[in-house]
This record gives structure tokens, sequence and C-alpha cells, in this order.
């Protein structure tokens, strides 16, 4: 803002009737300084919202909270979960009661209206996040997903990502392409809050086997193909706690779960060789571009090299001579890609899937049922769990005793 | 596009091989010219047209890898029982150019050729044929070396012992590619983007069963000539013959060597019989009791026998028969050394153990699960997958959920009993329960924040403990957010600018309803909203003020001796009476101004939108 003079005459304006400290250009500038930047506001919201949408997806909890007992998780087990979203709502209520107090006291949080109104806002926006963090594990969802589209409707989403991508420039595109999105995949982005699932694997496979394949999938109707693109259910978090501790968070409650070798990982081998030369000692199957055994192709024999005394060492330009087949086959023989090509081994899949998805929530509390404990507490303002925890004393005691057994080893 | 909506990997489940990826700059020396050229009017260019030359040498580590850039080993460190099978062993690293990131001294330009390779040797072997197996050497000794001085891994070897286990000249190129995959099923995706990898394969497999054996990836850049050209293998008369011995000589070519070793089978051991193709075979017949299983799986599913054999040369051979699949003969010392040794650079290694089972197969099926008889306590032991399917349905299993009944210590609802130490240091028992769940809950959403971690504490009715799982995730929410100073000034400028926007809505809304009241708010605020000069505003309230002197005001804009443009009123030489009238109008303005801000609490000593 300029300064305003006002002049005895042209020649005079050496003193400023209004200056910057005037009690108008006080207010102004107290009217100035209450503008909200849009951005500054929408990056402190987005650092915020995307901190808790992480805590809310267990970031940074302790494994100790996450298993409280080692009796919960042994070696070489799988154990699956759904998520208590009450727990979280609780991690995040910690989180946000922070910075409401400093050495004069409490802050003024304003108004309790406004203060629950900024609560249940950010809420919502969490429940919203835990579903659409637009991280790099959606995005290559999304594009798996779009890949499976019908071919007519995913020529149409081509056609308009294109045209996207050629009349607006990456920055101001990214909204519109999303929008995109979300005309095609209603499904990733309408949909939020819901049940939250997942499983934690200990076992040496996660060590020896680093980068597992895991997929989780929703369909009940069992002569349908459950593992299959459509049915996949979006994996929000996907992480080694430990060396040998895999957790895994589903959008959802999947009915089928499948692990896999890692790809990057896949075994490249051979199988004995039934030829009756005596100089091959192993065979494989050749396979086509696509790296599908041609079973009607006659084997490829591989010899080894004597001189270590068993059947080692393999006669790699076996491979090389074999080429003639993969040459008329309209495959052009290479080097690296064509051994791997031809010895890779499909990857083992290990499945799981529930018989049955029928669970009641134990917290489905009925406020017609009376408890005249509950009541009383109730009556004090003593928050009431509305769980049953143990059925009987028996319970207790075992509790107690497996507690004392262990040292209090939870 | 440089950032695509849809990246570029391939579809989840497929792979895209490439006999090499390539990096942007292959080791080397590159040469910068720079060339400055400018154009003077008639002036001499000799003088400010100069050319210069900057030199810079690519060069990845000669003598290492970066540990971090192995992503994975096959068969993984360390393991035990790893099958015996036809797999060959490699190693997978993130870096997706390392293979052929150095060339190959004195040899043709190749950019495909890899400049490491994996050998495979048994522990035995290691012990025999290298000299004193994997050492820390000091890499000044090494003849090609002539960098700072620094400790390398070496291996030295015999001559001829490498030549029958490398890999040949030409089978080089064979044994290394790049690899791309999908990592959107992996707990990588978000920090390897594109799912490139690089791999170097052995040319040789672990065919012994219950063997150590060690993998080492050595650098040939310097030992590509050592590399045998052709097949070479160890020569020894007298032990030529066991040699050959395979899975494929067993029967007659056998029986016929093991005579001329003065072995000695025992019948009730061992029988032979020709196989379908008419290959002779050692089996003993009992081991296959499911021959059609055995052809389908391809694999080594019969269980395995030893027999020990000792012949006229005080030789301890070991030969094991496993049904059709796998034997052979393994001498403890076998060969001529050639008394020549190679000096490898080790890149890494690892050792592995064969047997019979620890492959991802045997260890992802046989996961422990939870089984009790019916009738019993809840708590039952450990079993596995392979005995939940053979046992009786007597047996009970949990379903592999986390935390419920039977686990020791636990309920079914997932609550442990563990103890809260209050305030006073005493400590009473309580129940916690994980986020993780063996049962779902229904989600309460609740009107108001928890105040604190005791406002969190439940109570159970039925035993009076308390039920702190909402508490400590409470605390423990407000201990990570104390832990993160980033969170913290986010979230406190998130409610400052928060409680800012709210007021100043609030504001406008309160002048909005109010128009009549507070006109020069409202169009202040108005114009504010608008974007409109508020000097202009003010002088306009100013001439209002001052409605006499209104013919006679002209608006000029000048500018400063310091070059700060303003707008001047001329005032057109009025008198001190009139400026000071006009003064008291102004101070008369600002102060209503000022009321009508206060009224609505928008003047506030600076503590305006503190929130």
């Amino acid at each position: 803002m300029g300064v305003i003079y006002i002049a005895r005459n042209p020649q005079a304006h050496d003193r400023p009737v209004l200056e910057k400290e005037s009690a108008l250009e006080s207010v102004l500038l107290q009217m100035s300084a209450g503008e909200v930047n849009p951005a500054e506001e929408l990056a402190a919201w987005n650092q915020v919202v995307g901190w808790l949408g992480r805590l809310r997806k267990l970031e940074g909890v302790p494994f100790r909270y996450v298993v409280p007992s080692e009796h919960m998780l042994p070696n070489n087990s799988i154990r699956f979960f759904h998520l208590d979203r009450n727990w979280l709502d609780a991690i995040v209520d910690g989180a946000l009661s922070t910075g409401v107090m400093d050495s004069r006291g409490s802050l003024s949080e304003g108004e309790k209206a406004n203060r629950l109104e900024r609560y249940h806002k950010l809420m919502a926006r969490l429940a919203e996040e835990d579903k659409t963090a637009k991280d790099y594990r959606y995005v290559l969802s999304v594009s798996e997903s779009v890949n499976a589209l019908p071919k007519s409707e995913k020529d149409e989403f081509d056609s308009r990502l294109q045209n996207f991508n050629s009349s607006l420039s990456e920055s101001s595109a990214t909204p519109a392409k999303w929008d995109l999105v979300v005309d095609y995949l209603p499904d990733y982005v309408t949909t939020v809050g819901g049940s939250r699932t997942g499983f934690l694997l200990r076992s040496s496979v996660v060590r020896d086997f680093p980068g597992l394949s895991v997929n989780a999938y929703y369909q009940l109707d069992p002569s349908k193909d459950a593992y299959s693109v459509q049915n996949k259910i979006l994996t929000l978090r996907q992480v080694r706690l430990s060396e040998t501790v895999l957790m895994c968070i589903f959008d959802g409650v999947p009915t089928h779960l499948r692990i896999e070798e890692p790809r990057e990982g896949i075994r490249l081998g051979m199988e004995q060789s039934q030829s009756a030369d005596y100089n091959y000692e192993y065979q494989f199957t050749p396979k086509d571009k696509q790296g599908r055994p041609v079973m009607s192709a006659p084997r490829i024999n591989v010899g080894v090299r004597k001189g270590t005394g068993d059947s080692s060492v393999l006669r790699i330009n076996d491979f090389d001579q074999a080429k003639q087949y993969f040459t008329s086959h309209g495959i052009i023989p290479q080097h690296g890609a064509f051994l791997a090509t031809q010895l890779m081994e499909y990857p083992y899949q290990q499945d799981f899937e529930y018989d049955t998805l029928e669970s009641k929530p134990f917290n489905a509390y009925d406020p017609s049922e009376t408890n005249d404990v509950g009541s009383v507490l109730r009556n004090v303002k003593v928050r009431v769990n509305e769980e049953s925890i143990v059925a009987d004393a028996d319970d207790i005691d075992a509790l107690e005793a497996s507690y004392e057994s262990t040292g209090g080893d939870v | 596009m440089s950032n695509p909506l849809l990246p570029d990997c391939p579809p989840a489940g497929e792979i895209r091989y490439f006999d090499s990826i390539q990096p942007p700059f292959k080791q080397g020396m590159y040469k910068f010219e720079l060339n400055q050229d400018i154009e003077l009017d008639g002036g001499d260019t000799s003088v400010v047209n100069k050319k210069k030359s900057y030199f810079v040498n690519v060069d990845g580590d000669e003598l290492f890898i970066d540990p971090m850039c192995v992503h994975s080993r096959t068969p993984a460190k360390n393991t035990m029982n790893i099958p015996v099978g036809y797999d060959m062993p490699k190693i997978v690293f993130q870096n997706k150019t390392l293979p052929w990131e150095r060339s190959i001294k004195n040899v043709e330009d190749d950019p495909e050729l890899p400049w490491m390779a994996l050998l495979l040797l048994t522990e035995k072997e290691l012990e025999t044929y290298s000299d004193g197996g994997i050492v820390d050497t000091n890499a000044s000794n090494l003849p090609f070396y002539n960098g700072p001085p620094c400790n390398v891994k070496t291996l030295s070897i015999d001559e001829t012992f490498f030549k029958s286990i490398a890999p040949l000249q030409s089978e080089i190129k064979f044994l290394a590619h790049g690899l791309q995959v999908n990592p959107v099923d992996k707990e990588l995706c978000g920090s390897d983007e594109d799912g490139l990898f690089s791999v170097v394969i052995s040319n040789r497999i672990a065919s012994q069963f219950e063997t150590k054996y060690t993998a080492v990836l050595v650098s040939i850049e310097n030992n590509f000539d050592d590399l045998p050209t052709s097949a070479q293998y160890m020569t020894n008369p007298s032990l030529n013959a066991p040699q050959q011995i395979n899975h494929r000589s067993i029967g007659t070519e056998f029986l016929e060597i093991a005579a001329g070793l003065n072995l000695t089978l025992s019948e009730e051991d061992s029988s032979t019989e020709s196989s379908s193709n008419g290959v002779p075979r050692l089996v003993k017949k009992q081991k296959f009791s499911k021959p059609a299983m055995m052809e389908e799986k391809g694999a080594a599913m019969g269980h395995t026998k030893y027999i020990e054999y000792s012949g006229t040369q005080n030789l301890n051979l070991d030969i094991e028969i496993d049904g059709p699949m796998l034997s052979y003969i393994e001498q403890s010392m076998v060969g001529e050394l050639s008394g020549d040794y190679i000096t490898l650079v080790v890149l890494d290694h690892w050792k592995f153990q064969t047997g019979d089972g620890g492959g991802f197969k045997e260890t992802i099926s046989s996961l422990n699960v939870r089984r009790h008889r019916s009738g019993e306590d809840a708590v039952g032991a450990l079993s596995n997958l392979y005995e939940m399917a053979k046992e009786d349905d007597d047996i009970l299993y949990e379903p592999s959920l986390l935390g419920n009944d039977m686990d020791p210590g636990v309920t079914k609802n997932s609550f442990v009993l563990t103890e809260i130490t209050e305030h006073d240091g005493s400590k009473k028992p309580c129940f916690y329960r994980s986020p993780c769940i063996a049962i779902p809950t229904q989600h309460l959403q609740k009107d108001e924040p928890y105040a604190n971690s005791d406002d969190a504490k439940f109570v159970d009715v039925d035993t009076k403990y308390d039920v702190i799982h909402h508490s400590a995730a409470f605390e423990l929410g407000r201990l990570l957010a104390l832990s993160d100073p980033r969170f913290l000034e986010s979230l406190t400028q998130w409610r400052r600018l928060y409680g800012k926007s709210k007021k100043k809505s609030q504001v406008l809304d309160y002048i909005a309803d109010n128009e009549t009241k507070h006109p020069i708010l409202h169009q202040a605020l108005l114009n504010e909203i608008e974007g409109l000069d508020l000097d202009e505003l003010l002088q306009r309230e100013l001439i209002t003020k001052i409605p006499v002197l209104e013919p006679e005001i002209i608006y000029e804009r000048e500018v400063l001796p310091d070059g700060t443009p303003v707008d001047l009123i001329d005032l057109g030489g009025i008198d001190t009476e009139i400026e000071n009238t006009l003064e008291l109008e102004l101070e008369t303005f600002l102060a209503e101004f000022e009321d009508q801000l206060q009224s609505i609490g928008l003047t506030d000593g600076g503590d305006l939108y503190r929130t």
C-alpha cells in the first residue's frame, strides 16, 4: 500500500498527515495480516492430514503396541486382523492434543463449536485420506484397474487422457486427470471409511525373499475366479516391520489372499533330461515370447561340464545352440534375457481363503440391555467398555496366571 | 510426458527382461569442449573467442559394490536346507545398471558384457582349491590396481579348478540380465518406483545334498583372459571314472565302475532297473510309494538314502541316491592341482546349505497355526498347515487371527491383561488391546476428541479393571506428535491459519448483515474482497467528510526524491483553519472506523486471530 500524503501545496509534502503508523493504517495492516494465504493454509493442512493419515496406517507405532504379546505372533506364522478404527481415532486425538498449551497456560481454541467443527472436518478428511492418499501404490493400482477395463472403455480413457496431456500442462492437468479416474473408476475415490483389515506374517520368507508379492481379492462367488484384477482390493500399506515381519493393510475385507515369490527373484531352472543322449543332463521346455511353455515343441537339452565330480556346471552355450529353434519361431535370440526367459519358472503362490465372512462386532452395544454395574458407572460419568472382555471368573484367572507366568510380557 | 499419470510399468504379474541395461555413461574418460564465440562489430574476435576442454573420468567402484544395492540373493544368505534341484544361484541388484557399468580390460568393447561373474563352490572346494578362502588383501598388492591404498576381499583359487567351474568367455553374456516388474504389490513400492533390477546368475547349480556352498561374486574386469575358452576339467587318471558317475549313468555303468574300485553294493540296499526310457538306474524300490507324484512334480520328492562305501585307494566316497533325480559321487580330494593361483576381487559372497526343505514353498506352506482338541482348554499347541491337513476332525484350529483366546493370555476379542502405573506409583491390572484385532469392532464416531488420556480410559463392568487401549493410543499419539517438530509446526500453523480464515469469514458475514450500521466498514471490506485500492477508498471517504472542498481537490501522482510514487491530494493552498478541520474530520473518521472494527473484535492488540 502506498503512503497517503495530504500536502499544503504541491511543493510541500514533507509533513504526512497520515503515515503508516497511524491508526487507520494500523487497522488496515491488521486487516492485511488477517488475510489468509490459501496456499499456505493448504500446505499446512496437507502436511497435517498426511502425517495423521500415515499414523492411522500405524506408521511409527511401536511394534509392542501392535502385537502386545509374543504369543499372538509366534515364529513362522501368519495372523489376520481387523483394524480398530476407534483406536485409530484415539491416537489421532492424542496427536491433536499437542500445541494447545504454552507457558502462559491454555491457548485460546476459540469457541467450542468452532473447535469441534474443525475436529470433525479433520476426521472426515482423514477417513477420506485412508482411501484416496495418492501415493505411488495407489497410482499403480489405478493403472492396473484401467488396464483391466473393457477395451472400449480403455480406449476412451486413453483418448481422453491423451487430450489432457496435449492440451494442458502437467501441473494444471493433474486434478483434471484424477477427475478422469473418478469417471472410470468410481470405487477408487467415492468410498471412504469402511473396514480396514490386514495381516502380519512372521517368517524367514520375509527376510529371504525380499519383494514378496501380496494381493488381496474380494469374491464371494466360488464359481468365479477370485484372483482377477477386477476383484483386487486396494493395499493401503505393505511394509517390512522387521527383518522377518511383514505387515499389510487392506481397504476392505478380502476373501482371498495370494502371496507370491518375488518376480524379480524368480527361479531359473531346468528339469532332468529324458534324452537318451548321455551328454545332456538337463532339459527345459521352450517358451514363447510371452514366456509361456510351448508344450508341443521339442525339449531343449543342456549338458554339464565334467571336472567337478558332479552334474553341476552347466554348458551355457547349449542355450546358444538351441537358438535355431527359437529363430524359426519368430523369437529373436538374445543373451541374458533370452536365457532368463527360457529358464524362468512360475513363482510359487500361497493362497489363503476365508470360509465365512460372518462376524458380529463385539462392541455392537445394545442400549436396551441393562447392566447394573454399568449403569452405576455411567451415572458417575466413567466411560464403560461396552465389550464383554471376560465371560466368567475362570477367564480372568487364566489371564492373570498367563500374565504372571510370562513375567508381564505384554 | 515427463510425469505420466499412469507410469510405464509392466502389468502386475508380468516381467520384462533385458539383455542389459546400459548406464547413462559408460566407464571411461569423457572430454567436454567449451567454445565461446562472440561477434564484435569490427573488432578483433581472436581475443574473445575461446575454446577449452575438460576431461571427466566416469568410473564406478572397481573393487567394491555397495551392499545396499543388493536386493536379494538366491538361495538366501545363511539359509539351511535349500532343496537340491536345478535352480541357478543368482544375485539381484536394485542398481539396474551395475553389471554393465565397467568395461572389461583387453577385450573389444561390448556394452552387453558384464564385468562380474557368480561362482559357486562347495565348502570343501573352497578349503581345498583356494589359498585361505576369501581374505582381506591390501589392494596395492593387486597388479592392476593403482588407486589409493585400501583393503579388498580377494579369492586366490587354483587355476585348473577355476577353469573347471568358471563360465566360458562366450557364456558370460548369458549370465546377466536386467528385468522390470510392477512394484504395486511389493513393500518396495514408493522407494523403488521403476521396478528395474539387474541380475547376475551362476553357471553352476547346487546339486549336492546336505552340502555347504559358498556363492562368490567376483570381478572379471581384470581376469577375463583367465576364463576358459572351452570346457576344461581337471584330470586325474585314477579318478576319472568315478567323476563321470551321475544319476544318468547309475546302473550297469555304475556297477562296472564300482567293481573297478572294489566297491560292493549290498543287494538289500539297492537294485537296478530300467526306467521307461530305457536308462538304467539304481533305486531302492520302497522309497517311491507314489511314483506318479514323482513324475508329476519333477523334483526330489523321495526320501534320501545314504550308502557308505570304501574304496581301494582309501577314498571315502559318499554315494547319495535320491530317487531317479540326483545322485553323485563326491570326493574329498580330487584332481591334480596346477599350483598356479588366480586372484579374483570378491564383490560379494554368501553361504547356504542344501537339504530337503527351506525354500519358499516349503517355508511358507509350513506356517504355524494353533490347535487343540475340542473340549479342552482353549489354549492349544502350535502346529503347521501340513498337520492340519492330515489330522482328525477332533482337532480344532484357530482361523489364523491375530490375538484370540487360542493364544495364551489373550481374550477372544484380543485384550491382554497388563498393568498400569498410577500417578502415585501404585500398579493395578488393566486390559489393553492393539489396533489389530481378531474380531471387527463397530466404529463409534465421537462427538468431540478425548481431552486427555484419563478421559480416554474405560472400565470393564465385569472385572472393574481399567481398559486402557484408547488411553494408551492417546498417549502414544501425543508422544509421536511431540517427537516430530515438523508436524507440530504444521499443526500450529494450520490451527492459526484456520482460525484466521474462520474469523474473517465471520467478520465478513457480520458486516454483510449490518451494512447500514457500519457503512464504511462494509465498503472497506467489500473493497478488500474485490481487491480494490484501499487508499482510493479512504480518499473518497475524506472527500465525503469535507464536501466543501470537493470541487477544489485535484488528484496528482508524483514521485518522491527516493523514487517512491505517492498520491497527492492537492488542497490548493487551503488555510490552516481548513487544514485543522480536515485533520479533525480525519481523526473522527479514524476513531469511528476503529470503533466499528473493535465492536466486532478486530483490534485485539495483534492477538486477533490466535486460536
